[in-house]
């Protein structure tokens, strides 16, 4: 039987904050090797093998089953895979690492007040540009959910993986999908998010993946490690990993 | 008959449809399926990109690339081009790879003619694979857009609505909301006259930086800014959303549906035109082309993509209901690829591999 891997954060803040909130637990995490090796290990609980690699590899091994149980945040999660949700199961929001994904448009814009509004511009847009609406994000797959969810199929979603705020006034984009923690960045760059824009309230989270290979043994160490972290949360998250 | 003799039988079959084959490349330009289709289709796509940056998908199906390629050729003379081969698309269930063959007529002498074409073509597909008696499913998206033509409501909303043909949850959507229009909530904030209210939204677009010459401008958000509160007075009238609930919920044997909507378009005085005269002889040609099958018509059916113009249809197996072969009539696509007029057009495709599934 091998062991079970736990992936967190490999650096800054997340990592700190996951050492923290996983020892109030008393999951100690301690690294053998020192603070430069990849690798580490649980206090008091054996079969356990931590791994410190990157938030978005966390969630993508976590889909393909390579990792069995990570700590990352939602949002990286639904952008791992379409089908991502559906192949981890979610055991305990953290606490830390607030983010929300939401839609943000020109605050100029000052007859789009919902997701509605929207629907419609998008709807106008081609025929009255000769293009479709350009969404910029690095969100793709929350967006297209999203945006499905609300009867809006005339856009297009153009990648940006940093300043994705500043597509607008750069004629890169007629409107965004990112994240906001506090709104200020998005003010600043004369956004403005619709009444019904906020597509995900992410945190950092305990996540299981469905996809490892389960067997007896590694299903009693995953009770027993969720169990510390809230009683009772080992045996649910466990019936359900087979 | 084995898998290789039916799909042999198959390839002949293609063959006699026709008059060429085509066979576009495998890698193709991803830009033509987004430009034309957005990101509905775009995300069903296995994308890749080469060494410069260009971005390419693995042909997610035929009728576009055969299409842009009818374009492309100087002397395009009317053309029945026939293709088989495999497909790529991201989907929730089943291989991402699977053949797929059909025939695409393009700027045929008679439209309606060339449909029975793709019809018949279906028919004898399936036949090859033992499914003598599939159900024609028939939709027509020609009069469900002489019908939002002749009903009363403000201009602005039949594109809208007609765009939303083929996405039952977002029509549903919208047809709430044409009978509460959100209106306005900051109407205080903003100047009433159309010149002052464009000053207001010019000042906050160069305030942001944005751009005066791309994207929507001050005039087009003024605009819609007034058309939302005049909507919110002049509400679509309750009769115009009840007639199209009414109307997209009609689904049945395609006889009686066809009656029901004449019963319907006279009872609300509104005349659909040819367009009940074209559905008619519709029913009547594939019930003389095969007496065996089941005729379905269902009002709201259609892909959800504005090139369709006339007539649309899914060929369906017997019990399990999977879908065997779809194709329409969408004269409004080589439009769309730079043709300068709408051209008549019709295609079909079938799918081999429920073909072969549906072999007892």
């Amino acid at each position: 039987m091998s062991d079970v891997l736990l992936a967190v954060p490999s650096k800054g803040r997340l990592e700190q904050a996951t050492r923290e909130t996983l020892a109030e637990f008393g999951l100690v995490i301690t690294r053998p090797g020192g603070d430069r090796s990849y690798l580490g290990a649980i206090e008091g609980l054996d079969g356990v093998t931590v791994r410190f690699i990157s938030a978005s590899e966390i969630a993508r091994e976590l889909v393909r089953g390579r990792i069995d149980i990570g700590v990352t945040g939602l949002d990286v999660l639904h952008e791992a895979a379409p089908a991502a949700p559906d192949q981890v199961i979610t055991a305990k929001a953290l606490g830390f690492g607030h983010a929300d994904v939401v839609v943000a448009a020109p605050a100029s814009w000052i007859d789009v007040e919902t997701m509605s509004d929207l629907a419609d511009v998008a709807s106008d847009f081609r025929h009255r540009h000769g293009r479709w609406l350009r969404v910029a994000t690095k969100f793709v797959n929350l967006t297209r959910r999203f945006f499905a969810d609300h009867g809006i199929a005339e856009y297009r979603i153009v990648e940006s993986l940093g300043s994705t705020e500043a597509a607008p006034s750069a004629g890169a984009a007629d409107l965004i999908v990112d994240i906001t923690s506090t709104g200020s960045t998005l003010k600043a760059n004369g956004l403005r998010v619709p009444s019904d824009g906020l597509i995900l309230p992410s945190q950092a989270s305990l996540i299981v993946s469905r996809q490892a290979a389960w067997d007896a043994g590694r299903r009693a160490i995953v009770e027993a490690f969720l169990d510390k972290v809230e009683q009772g949360l080992g045996a649910s998250v466990a019936a359900e990993l087979r | 008959m084995d898998a290789r003799a039916r799909r042999d039988a198959l390839d002949r079959l293609i063959d006699q449809a026709t008059d060429r084959r085509v066979s576009p490349g495998i890698l193709q330009p991803a830009e033509l399926y987004f430009d034309l289709a957005g990101e509905e289709i775009g995300r069903r796509l296995m994308l890749t990109a080469a060494d410069d940056g260009t971005e390419y998908c693995l042909r997610p199906e035929f009728t576009l690339a055969v299409a842009a390629d009818f374009l492309a050729d100087d002397d395009a003379t009317p053309m029945r081009a026939g293709y088989l081969g495999p497909v790529f698309r991201k989907r929730q269930a089943g291989p991402a790879e699977f053949d797929q063959g059909g025939i695409e007529i393009l700027s045929p002498e008679d439209g309606e003619a060339a449909f029975s074409e793709i019809v018949a073509f279906a028919l004898e597909a399936a036949k090859i694979y033992g499914v003598e008696a599939p159900r024609l499913h028939l939709g027509a998206v020609d009069l469900f857009e002489a019908l939002i033509d002749r009903l009363d409501m403000p201009d602005v909303w039949r594109p809208r609505i007609r765009h939303r043909l083929g996405h039952p949850d977002a029509m549903a959507q919208l047809l709430d909301r044409l009978t509460s229009p959100e209106g306005v909530s900051r109407a205080a904030t903003f100047p009433s006259q159309r010149v002052k209210l464009i000053e207001v939204v010019a000042a906050e677009m160069s305030a942001a930086g944005l751009s005066p010459i791309s994207g929507r401008q001050a005039e087009e958000v003024a605009d819609r800014y007034l058309e939302k509160r005049a909507l919110a007075e002049a509400r679509v009238p309750e009769e115009t959303v009840a007639c199209l609930r009414r109307y997209l919920a009609m689904a049945g044997p395609a006889a009686e549906q066809l009656e029901a909507i004449g019963a319907f378009a006279s009872e609300i005085g509104i005349d659909l035109g040819a367009g009940i005269d074209r559905l008619a002889a519709r029913i009547a040609a594939a019930n003389a082309a095969n007496g065996q099958i089941g005729i379905s018509f269902d009002a709201g059916f259609s892909p959800r993509l504005d090139y369709y113009t006339g007539h649309v249809f899914e060929l369906l197996a017997p019990g399990s209901g999977d879908v065997l072969a779809s194709g329409g009539r969408y004269d409004r696509l080589l439009e769309r690829l730079g043709a300068p007029e709408p051209m008549k057009a019709v295609g079909c495709a079938v799918w081999v591999d429920r073909l072969e599934g549906a072999v007892q």
